[in-house]
């Protein structure tokens, strides 16, 4: 049972992961500068991005939808990740769970305090923040469903 | 799953969104700063390994 939920949990997160980082890519295409580095990879990829865009232009979402929970979705999507890679936050696994967060956190800092490239936003900040407190949920969510499913083994044995 | 798969996995995952990163940044500039950063992965990688094995 125990092995079951390790295994439908890891493919849960894989597909969450998978789900936000497309929709965060999407967002990035359809409302983001092309100034971004990422288009000078578009450019060549056909018409279907002009299409996108000009789809994009008929909707009018705030600022931080735009700009910011794009950020939050992609640290996400990578803990996610993580986790169903290490299934767990231990002393070998830390350094992976904590260098993309880190570089999102400090390059935000980097940019508010030495004008590091990028815009620096407070709501990127947030977002950052909110994907790792929903992650810190997730990961205390599944230690306790394990915990009530190893109960109910033992007590079924 | 072994820890060199895990470990191999998580690198190019780290790589990955990395390079993502850089995408959605103005200017060339950004990508040495994450090209030293993917070299310290690579560094850091390649030590556990060693560790590992000598213990």
């Amino acid at each position: 049972m125990r092995e079951l939920l390790k295994s439908k949990a890891r493919r849960i997160e894989l597909l969450m992961a998978l789900v936000l980082f497309l929709v965060e890519g999407m967002l990035y295409l359809t409302f983001r500068s092309t100034e971004l580095n990422m288009f000078r990879l578009y450019e060549h990829a056909g018409p279907w991005v002009v299409s996108l865009r000009s789809w994009g232009d008929t909707f009018n979402l705030p600022e931080w939808v735009r700009f910011s929970l794009p950020d939050g979705l992609w640290l996400l999507s990578y803990l996610l990740l993580v986790d169903a890679i290490w299934n767990g936050f231990n002393k070998v696994s830390a350094i992976w769970y904590l260098i993309i967060p880190g570089v999102a956190f400090g390059s935000e800092i980097a940019q508010m305090l030495w004008g590091f490239t990028g815009t620096y936003d407070v709501m990127d900040l947030v977002c950052y923040a909110a994907a790792v407190v929903v992650m810190v949920v997730i990961i205390n969510l599944k230690n306790y469903i394990r915990k009530q499913i190893s109960q109910y083994d033992e007590e079924t044995d | 799953m072994k820890k060199l798969i895990k470990t191999l996995l998580s690198f190019v995952m780290a790589a990955v969104f990395l390079v993502s990163a850089c995408g959605s940044i103005e200017g060339p500039e950004i990508w040495i700063y994450a090209s030293v950063i993917c070299l310290a992965l690579v560094g850091y990688t390649i030590v556990s390994f060693v560790w590992d094995r000598k213990r």
